[in-house]
C-alpha cells in the first residue's frame, strides 16, 4: 500500500506520497526571485534556511500560477533526493493508503508534473506529483 | 559572525551587495562612465518614490561593476546565519543574480545581489 497524503488547489486533487512529506505548516509568505523558472517562482523560510517554492499550478494547465504577495493556505513542506520544496496549496485532505496496483500511467489527469494517476476515493482519480522526476528535470534546465 | 550588507530599499523588498566589495558610491549626476546597471529594475523590484540615485562601484571576481541604486542607502549588519542560500535547484544549471537572500532579520525580505552573475550571462 502507498500512502497518499491529497493536496487540493483551485479545487482539484493531486496526490502526493507521504514518504516525501516533512511538514504541513500553514501559509508562508514568500520572497519571488527575479529570473527564476516559473515553477519555481522564489523562495520561502523554513527552520533557519530557504527553501525552493513550488508552484504546481504553473505546470497545470488552467490553474492560476502564483503571483507575488499571493500565499496558499496550506504549504507542504516536501522532499526528494535532499532537495526540500514548499508546496503551497490550498488545503490537504486526510491521507489514504492505496493499493500500488491502482497506480496507473496517467490517462485521464494528463499533467506535466505527473506521470501516473491514482483513485484517492470512489469519485476522484488524481495525478501522482511525481517530485524525483521533476528535480531531475529542474537540474537540468529542461521542461517537466 | 555578522555580515554587512549595503543596501537600497525598494517598495517591500531591498536589494543588497556585500558592503566590503564597495569601492565607492557616486551621485548618479556626477556619474560620466558607461551606464549603471539598474538592479532594481533588473531584480524586478520597484524603487521607492522619489528616490535618490547613486551609482555603486562594486568589485567583483570579474573586476569592478557600475551599480545603479535608486533608493534608500542603508548599510545593514545582519548575523551570518540569517543570510540564507538560495537553493541552487531554483536557477537549474544556469547562474542567476540572487545567490542568497536574508528573508526574516530585517523584517522585510533582502536580496543579495551578485554581481559577478553579469559576467557569466555577458
Amino acid at each position: 500500500m502507498l500512502s497518499i497524503l491529497p493536496l487540493i488547489l483551485e479545487g482539484r486533487s493531486i496526490a502526493l506520497a507521504t514518504d516525501h512529506v516533512l511538514e504541513i505548516i500553514g501559509g508562508q509568505p514568500w520572497v519571488p526571485l527575479p529570473k527564476a523558472r516559473k515553477e519555481l517562482p522564489g523562495v520561502c523560510a523554513w527552520r533557519g534556511r530557504a527553501i525552493a517554492v513550488l508552484d504546481i499550478a504553473a505546470m497545470s494547465a488552467g490553474l492560476k500560477p502564483l503571483s507575488p504577495g499571493e500565499v496558499r493556505a496550506r504549504t507542504v513542506v516536501a522532499t526528494v533526493d535532499r532537495v526540500t520544496f514548499a508546496v503551497p496549496v490550498d488545503a490537504v485532505h486526510e491521507v489514504c493508503s492505496v493499493d500500488e496496483s491502482r497506480i496507473v500511467p496517467s490517462r485521464l489527469t494528463e499533467q506535466a508534473f505527473a506521470r501516473h494517476e491514482l483513485p484517492i476515493d470512489d469519485r476522484t482519480v488524481a495525478p501522482l506529483l511525481d517530485l524525483a522526476a521533476l528535480v531531475a528535470d529542474f537540474s537540468h534546465g529542461a521542461e517537466p | 559572525m555578522t555580515r554587512r550588507l549595503l543596501a537600497t530599499q525598494c517598495t517591500g523588498a531591498a536589494w543588497a551587495v556585500d558592503a566590503d566589495s564597495v569601492e565607492r558610491i557616486v551621485r548618479r549626476s556626477d556619474w560620466l562612465e558607461q551606464p549603471p546597471l539598474d538592479v532594481a529594475s533588473s531584480l524586478a523590484l520597484a524603487p521607492l518614490p522619489d528616490a535618490l540615485e547613486r551609482v555603486l562601484v562594486v568589485q567583483g571576481a570579474s573586476g569592478a561593476k557600475a551599480l545603479l541604486s535608486r533608493g534608500m542607502l542603508a548599510l545593514i549588519e545582519v548575523s551570518a546565519s540569517d543570510v540564507a542560500t538560495v537553493p541552487s535547484i531554483v536557477y537549474g544549471s544556469s547562474l542567476g543574480p540572487v545567490r542568497s537572500v536574508v528573508l526574516e532579520a530585517m523584517g522585510f525580505p533582502v536580496l543579495i545581489f551578485d554581481p559577478d552573475s553579469l559576467q557569466a550571462r555577458g
